[in-house]
């Protein structure tokens, strides 16, 4: 029996081997991973610290692949069982005296050896990546084989196994490759639904839930990896054992269960007549044809109306067939799934609802729509050229008189019309969404500009280009390959510099819409870059009729020959209009990006940075007066895209030594009018960096105060070939637009001295360019260091006051009071001055606003907003009084008399932020957030209340430029939202908004670039100064009270409060508040929480219950406890742990929905030290529930096992 | 009417598909017989406006086919060898497609058209059937629908009968024979009983040359009294090529039959035979077999 089972194999692998589809998929996927481990740009599971061949950056490879290879390993397998069928030769086979057993699991062996054989080519792209010489050494860790072999075959071929499996139970039942496809995408359909809803419940439990539904076992490994630090990842597999080991075995086990069935079910049989397709019923023959009916008279056409004719009845032949065919369907239902779970999980930060606003629905299907376009371009192209030959028609169509501009012109719209038709069934699916969602302002006009014009393009140019292509080539697989060439040219021209959207086929350089701005000046932008791909599509048009394929397989060269035989004064004039379109609308485009603007790459501005670096950086050093006073006028126009802005600034010379030399920087991208140093024109000008020196007559002497006036302007001519749509900040050009202009003081006026903004601070990047490494940030003690504010070196408070001058329709804003308000020659005055010295941070702000205003307590709380975004604005003045209410009740009077919060676009930045009495806030975040659920997190509270809170942390206390300087502003400011946030929604919600920060910290460690720090000693690290601050202050909140915690804070405002020179360090922080606490234990919490990073693992092993006699109960619980300290890679050693924590005995557990206080029977901490304790706690009630920590206070890893069920 | 002088064709892999090919040919059916590979199907597609020809001119009742195709194409029928259909088409979509790119773009009389059309063909019936569901003989009958669409005048059927059973062939001729009748049919085939039963002309086509034209009739009279046969054992046979000019063998009972050319009796057990199309087609490949290395001119004149 055996002896045939492995000829059977072999037979099958070497039939699949041969087959253009292995040969294709294997050399992309090996190119794929060979690009992901060699390239900056893309990579996938290696960031940070985590080397390029680390065992997890391999294992994320081998999943995302063997997910990918399913639709491969489909085609195989399928093939295996229809190959017969589609063939005819069923009988064949059938009647042959192999066994079934034999025959089914022979070939299916074989297909499945063919697809571990293809998986292959990741893990050596991946080995022959790494040897690639130009690899950053310091991103390699040693080669090991078991690091591939590991994923490999716990991923890899499980993974193979079951996508095998699957696709072979329904091939066989089934019998149609349709049917499989159709199948499969279902069953994605049905676990993304699962997964979706263990979005919306994102606890621990219910990841491990989705861990075990999910068939790849993907789930299972990040759920396992979650909280892995650089250092493991590097270092470790994740071990086949608990979660990994049963899904793996789960899912290995169904597999076969699944091939076992359809073994049985299998029978030798071809189908029955009754089963058999439509037109295989043969109609009876009558023997000879019957008297023909008289042949009617014909009028036949020829004329232009008939080509015309004959060319809309191609456009809808052609695009009937691809609309109508299975795999178009498939692709169609596969982008709506992914589209509608995205709109189900429609949310920005802490999973909490937004409108579903057009914009945000055409974003989404921006990211969801892609992929399925993509596949329609290449693979429908091809399809479309290449179907009459490959149906064996094309001699019949080719003979008859249909010009060749007919048929490559209706296959170019046919294609065009299939895409539109795949975009706007999103288009109506996401209406029926909004509509859904009682959102009735449809903005239809959006959807067409947005999704079919703006995002559709490239597309549509991509499609003829294909079509194009496939008319050249010889076979449809070099035509394919050709345009898979041309989509991965797409992520990769601007990485090598070729950033010209002229030569980067259908691109554009990017238009932004904002509900404020609308489209602006973007439409004007896009539009000649449409028209000049349009005319391109009209050149290629001409091209593929010139050199269509007719009857025979003419090679190229002889078409081309030919190409003048086709070439009709019609065409031809189309041709010259095309051409001249062209290159006309190619020149007006070259001159504005290249001609009225400078063309500057990514690369060039790199560059720019390391020249301003390597002649400057000595500059850093140097002694140079401070600025302590800024007036200046600024006027801005909308329309026009521009400003101008006369300004002084007072300068002192505070270093405590005389100053020969004042250096003054300007962006390198402003324009400067004049620049005066007390009335004298500078001695240098370096005009590639805007950086004026002025070289004094006498060095100006310690105390001593001089004037600096100048005078700039930004004016955009036209536009630029890339970044029309980003903030000046990061070298774009969008800073004075139609409606919503965002102009920074640090982008329109100049620096004293040296610019830190402008260097390359990557480490990465830094080792490319042979720059010397840099710090992070100055040591903690670096007193010289701290003499400098953490935001900028040439000032420290100042004075402030300007008048911005902007459209008469529009309100212009600005930090500072408004003095007064004017119209003057058509425009609308506002002047602003500040009563008390402010940080250096201005910015001028200009839309078409609406106010809402209300007095409190003689403060004066603003919003200003875009009309249509009024869903929370009240509430944003509620969050702003509440804010105001508790922070003046703790820590100190509010410095100022008014707050604004200033609504601006999206695409300039989804963020809020805190300047002196003024928070520029987005359109994006918060303005459209939908807070109906009260379940949900109120973020617009949070985010609103930690901006308030910069007015104190920040705005009061400022902070030195060392280690742990966002101690001081961004962890205070979380702790204070957090305690205006308790006291509006209760401890419950500061329950399910502190488990997202344990979780965002916890999964951030691993992606830490160079090393974690403890708190005071963080050095600008986001996850460490927000998450583990939020944990951090709130733990001690809880050890200490919230009264001594705020007392240490009212303390610390009293002392440092506007103090400079030397700036407060996170050490006064600690100082406060190590003097509230009363004992050791406090003490030592402080230092573990604060100077190390320290971890706990805390759980209950065992726990049980006895009713007594007089009706109480008593609860023994096991508790294994545990305190890490870690390293900054994440290395760990325990430490003795000996302090008081929470026991907690409850009749439910914490995380259940329907918890409340009355749930709670005992919660006290009780000393817990290192290693195995029991405690024995007696209560009234029958408890249900026991918990260490069982509110996740301290941060614990590991925090499932905290809490136990009796 | 159809006029083609002087044709050669060279494939760029230096095959000769073409050389010289010069013929005339009439309304009525033509039968252009020659085997696999004697370049019958680049005639048929250089006449159908799908190949250029090195050289050479084609005319059709006084349209130049090489410079103007595409008025060719107007009164152009042509059902290819190799030709299938697309799938998930009914064999009425299809027909209804292929009239409008022949130019019959009013709706009612295409309507009418396909109507007629697949009544003569004897497919109404399964007109909303798919096509690619069709058995070998009724996908030759649409296929001959979809070339009398337009009515042409010029009709070329290439190789239309390989595959077909006897009775769908049966039925296939009595369909060609019915259209054939007041317009130019090219009959391209390898069967010589397609051609003896329904051709009034007929050439032969070998190596690329034209070796025989003329009626069938006239071709077979030509050959009276010079064929002969007779029945040896299956070891004799080389000796018998030695010696004769053979001109086919095939087998009868179990022994051997052979056909030789000789004006006069060869004797030897020679038998005379009443020559038939099969002989004139045999004897002509013969001949061309036989003298490669000569011009082929001699060897047409010479029957």
């Amino acid at each position: 029996m055996k002896s045939r089972f492995f000829p059977i194999v072999r037979f099958e692998a070497a039939y699949q081997l041969k087959s253009p589809v292995f040969l294709v998929s294997f050399v992309l996927f090996f190119l794929l991973a060979f690009g992901g481990i060699t390239s900056d740009n893309v990579q996938l599971g290696a960031l940070g610290n985590i080397n390029v061949n680390s065992p997890d950056a391999i294992t994320q490879n081998i999943l995302i692949f063997s997910l990918i290879a399913m639709f491969v390993v489909i085609a195989f397998v399928a093939n295996v069982v229809l190959r017969d069928v589609e063939s005819r030769s069923a009988e064949m086979f059938y009647s042959t005296p192999i066994g079934k057993f034999e025959y089914l699991l022979g070939r299916f062996s074989g297909a499945f050896a063919v697809s571990v054989l293809l998986l292959v080519a990741i893990p050596l792209g991946i080995m022959i990546g790494v040897q690639m010489p130009w690899l950053d050494p310091e991103r390699l860790g040693p080669f090991a084989l078991m690091h591939y072999l590991q994923p490999f075959l716990i991923y890899g071929v499980v993974n193979l196994f079951f996508a095998s499996a699957i696709a072979f139970a329904l091939a066989t039942l089934t019998r149609s490759m349709a049917m499989t496809y159709v199948v499969i995408v279902g069953y994605f359909l049905l676990t993304g639904v699962v997964g979706a809803i263990t979005d919306i419940f994102n606890s621990a439990e219910h990841r491990a839930l989705l861990a075990m539904f999910d068939p790849f076992g993907s789930a299972a490994y990040q759920e396992v990896v979650r909280y892995w630090t650089a250092f493991e990842r590097n270092e470790q597999l994740a071990p086949l054992t608990g979660l990994i080991l049963g899904n793996r075995l789960a899912w290995l086990a169904l597999s076969l269960g699944v091939l076992a069935f359809t073994v049985k079910r299998f029978r030798f049989d071809v189908q029955p007549p009754s089963r058999k397709r439509k037109g295989d019923q043969q109609p009876e023959e009558s023997g000879e044809p019957i008297r023909p009916a008289p042949m009617p008279v014909l009028h036949p056409a020829y004329g232009t109306a008939a080509k015309w004719r004959q060319f809309a009845e191609r456009v809808r032949f052609e695009a009937r067939s691809v609309l109508f065919s299975v795999p178009f369907m498939v692709l169609v239902l596969f982008a709506l799934m992914v589209t509608i779970l995205n709109f189900l999980s429609l949310d920005q930060i802490f999973q909490t609802a937004v409108y579903p606003v057009t914009r945000l629905m055409t974003q989404i299907m921006q990211g969801t729509f892609t992929l399925s376009v993509l596949i329609v371009v290449i693979y429908y192209s091809a399809e479309l050229v290449w179907r009459e030959r490959e149906a064996r028609m094309h001699e019949v169509i080719d003979s008859t008189p249909v010009p060749g501009w007919v048929q490559a012109g209706s296959k170019m719209v046919a294609m065009i019309v299939v895409l539109v038709v795949l975009l706007l069934i999103g288009v109506v699916t996401s209406m029926l969404f909004q509509l859904s969602q009682g959102h009735t302002d449809l903005q239809p006009m959006l959807y067409v500009t947005r999704h079919l014009l703006d995002y559709g393009l490239l597309f549509y140019v991509m499609a003829i280009f294909a079509i194009f292509v496939q008319t050249l080539v010889p076979n449809k697989f070099a035509g394919m390959g050709v345009i898979v060439l041309f989509v991965i040219s797409l992520f990769v021209l601007d990485p090598l510099g070729l950033e010209d959207p002229l030569y980067q086929i259908g691109a554009a350089p990017g238009a932004a819409y904002s509900d404020m701005n609308g489209w602006g000046y973007f439409a004007w932008i896009q539009s000649w870059y449409s028209a000049y791909w349009l005319f391109f599509c009209l050149l290629l048009f001409v091209a593929a009729h010139l050199l269509w394929r007719r009857g025979g397989m003419d090679s190229l060269r002889l078409r081309i020959r030919r190409a003048g035989a086709n070439l009709s004064p019609g065409i031809a004039s189309l041709g010259l209009v095309a051409l001249v379109g062209f290159l006309g609308v190619g020149s007006f485009i070259f001159y504005n990006t290249r001609i009225l603007n400078e063309y500057v790459t990514d690369f060039d501005l790199e560059m720019l940075s390391v020249k301003y670096e390597q002649r400057y950086r000595d500059n850093e050093e140097l002694a140079q007066p401070r600025i302590t006073a800024i007036d200046n006028q600024v006027n801005l126009y909308p329309s026009e895209r521009r400003y101008t802005l006369q300004g002084s600034y007072r300068l002192e010379n505070k270093s405590g030594e005389p100053v020969p030399s004042v250096y003054v920087g300007f962006n390198p991208a402003a324009e400067v009018l004049a620049v005066e140093l007390g009335g004298e024109t500078a001695d240098e000008i370096d005009e590639e960096f805007k950086v004026y020196r002025f070289d004094l007559d006498r060095p100006m002497l310690p105390g001593v105060e001089m004037e600096l006036t100048f005078s700039t302007r930004r004016v955009n001519r036209g536009f630029k070939h890339a970044r029309n749509a980003q903030p000046a900040l990061a070298g774009g050009s969008a800073t004075v637009i139609g409606n919503g202009s965002f102009v920074y003081g640090g982008d329109a006026m100049p620096y004293i001295g040296f610019s830190r903004g402008q260097i390359i601070t990557d480490r990465n990047d830094r080792r490319k360019y042979d720059l010397p490494p840099i710090d992070r940030a100055p040591d903690l003690n670096d007193m010289e260091a701290a003499r400098n504010s953490y935001l900028s070196r040439d000032s420290d408070w100042v004075d402030f006051r300007t008048v911005v001058s902007t459209a008469p329709d529009q309100i212009a804003v600005a930090p500072g009071y408004l003095q007064r308000q004017w119209e003057d020659n058509g425009r609308r005055y506002f002047e602003y001055e500040m009563d008390a010295p402010m940080q250096n941070l201005a910015a001028w702000l200009s839309a078409r606003y609406t106010v809402k205003t209300e007095t409190v307590d003689g403060v004066e709380l603003s919003v200003y907003y875009h009309p249509a975004h009024d869903w929370n604005v009240d509430h944003m003045m509620e969050t702003m009084r509440k804010s105001l209410d508790y922070f003046q009740a703790n820590f100190s009077p509010y410095q100022y008399r008014q707050m604004r919060i200033l609504e601006f676009p999206a695409f300039l930045g989804n963020f809020a932020q805190s300047f002196p009495n003024t928070i520029q806030w987005s359109e994006g975040l918060g303005f459209v957030a939908k807070l109906e659920d009260p379940s949900d997190i109120d973020y617009v509270f949070y985010v609103g209340a930690h901006e308030m809170a910069h007015q104190w942390w920040g705005h009061q206390v400022s902070s030195a430029d060392v280690q742990g300087g966002t101690v001081l502003v961004e962890t205070l400011a979380q702790y204070s939202a957090l305690m205006v946030m308790e006291e509006e929604y209760g401890p419950d919600m500061m329950r399910r908004f502190l488990a997202f920060e344990l979780d965002n910290y916890l999964s951030s460690r691993g992606g830490e670039s160079r090393e974690e720090l403890p708190l005071v000693r963080v050095e600008n690290q986001g996850y460490i100064h927000y998450r583990k601050g939020s944990l951090v202050m709130y733990a001690l909140k809880d050890y200490l009270g919230e009264d001594r915690i705020n007392t240490a804070l009212a303390n610390l405002i009293d002392e440092v409060a506007y103090q400079y020179d030397p700036y407060p360090r996170s050490v006064d922080l600690i100082r406060h508040l190590k003097a509230v606490a009363e004992t050791g234990d406090e003490l030592a919490l402080i230092e573990d929480l604060f100077e190390r990073i320290t971890l706990w693992d805390l759980a209950i092993e065992d726990a049980s219950v006895t009713e007594n006699d007089d009706g109480t109960f008593t609860v023994s619980m096991e508790v294994k406890a545990a305190k890490l300290e870690a390293d900054g890679l994440g290395r760990e050693t325990e430490v003795e742990l000996n302090m008081p924590i929470d026991i907690g005995v409850f009749t439910m557990r914490p995380d259940d929905d329907d918890f409340s206080p009355n749930a709670v029977l005992h919660l006290e901490k009780h000393r817990v030290t290192s290693g195995d304790s029991t405690f024995e706690l007696t209560v009234d009630q029958r408890p249900a529930v026991v918990g260490i920590d069982p509110y996740h206070k301290l941060i614990d890893r590991k925090s499932d096992d905290n809490v136990k069920s009796l | 009417m159809l006029s083609i002088s002087s044709i050669s064709k060279t494939y760029p892999n230096g095959v000769r598909a073409l050389d010289d090919v010069s013929i005339d040919i009439p309304v009525g059916m033509f039968g252009l017989l020659g085997p696999n590979g004697a370049g019958k199907s680049t005639l048929m597609r250089t006449v159908a406006t799908l190949q250029q020809p090195d050289t050479g001119r084609v005319t059709f009742d006084g349209i130049d086919v090489l410079s103007e195709p595409d008025t060719l194409r107007r009164t152009l029928g042509y059902l290819p060898q190799d030709f299938g259909v697309y799938p998930r088409i009914s064999a009425e979509a299809m027909l209804d497609h292929l009239a409008v790119l022949k130019g019959i773009v009013s709706k009612s009389e295409r309507k009418q058209l396909v109507d007629a059309l697949l009544q003569q063909v004897n497919l109404h019936a399964v007109r909303k059937k798919a096509l690619a569901g069709f058995s070998g003989g009724m996908r030759q009958r649409f296929g001959i629908a979809q070339a009398l669409i337009g009515n042409p005048r010029l009709l070329i059927v290439d190789e239309p009968t390989a595959g077909l059973d006897p009775e769908e062939r049966i039925r296939f001729h009595n369909l060609l024979s019915e259209i054939g009748e007041d317009r130019v049919v090219i009959l391209s085939t390898h069967i010589v009983d397609d051609v003896a039963d329904l051709c009034p002309r007929m050439a032969i086509l070998a190596n690329g040359s034209i070796v025989r034209e003329g009626v069938p009739q006239a071709l077979t009279a030509e050959l009276e009294g010079k064929v002969w046969r007779k029945a040896i054992e299956r070891g004799e046979l080389e000796q018998c090529r030695a010696r004769y000019r053979v001109i086919s063998t095939h087998l009868r009972a179990g022994r051997t039959v052979v056909h030789v050319a000789s004006d006069s009796n060869p004797g030897d057990g020679f038998e005379p035979h009443a020559p038939n199309l099969e002989d004139v087609y045999f004897a002509s490949l013969a001949e061309t077999r036989q003298a490669p290395a000569a011009s082929q001119a001699p060897a047409a004149s010479e029957a």
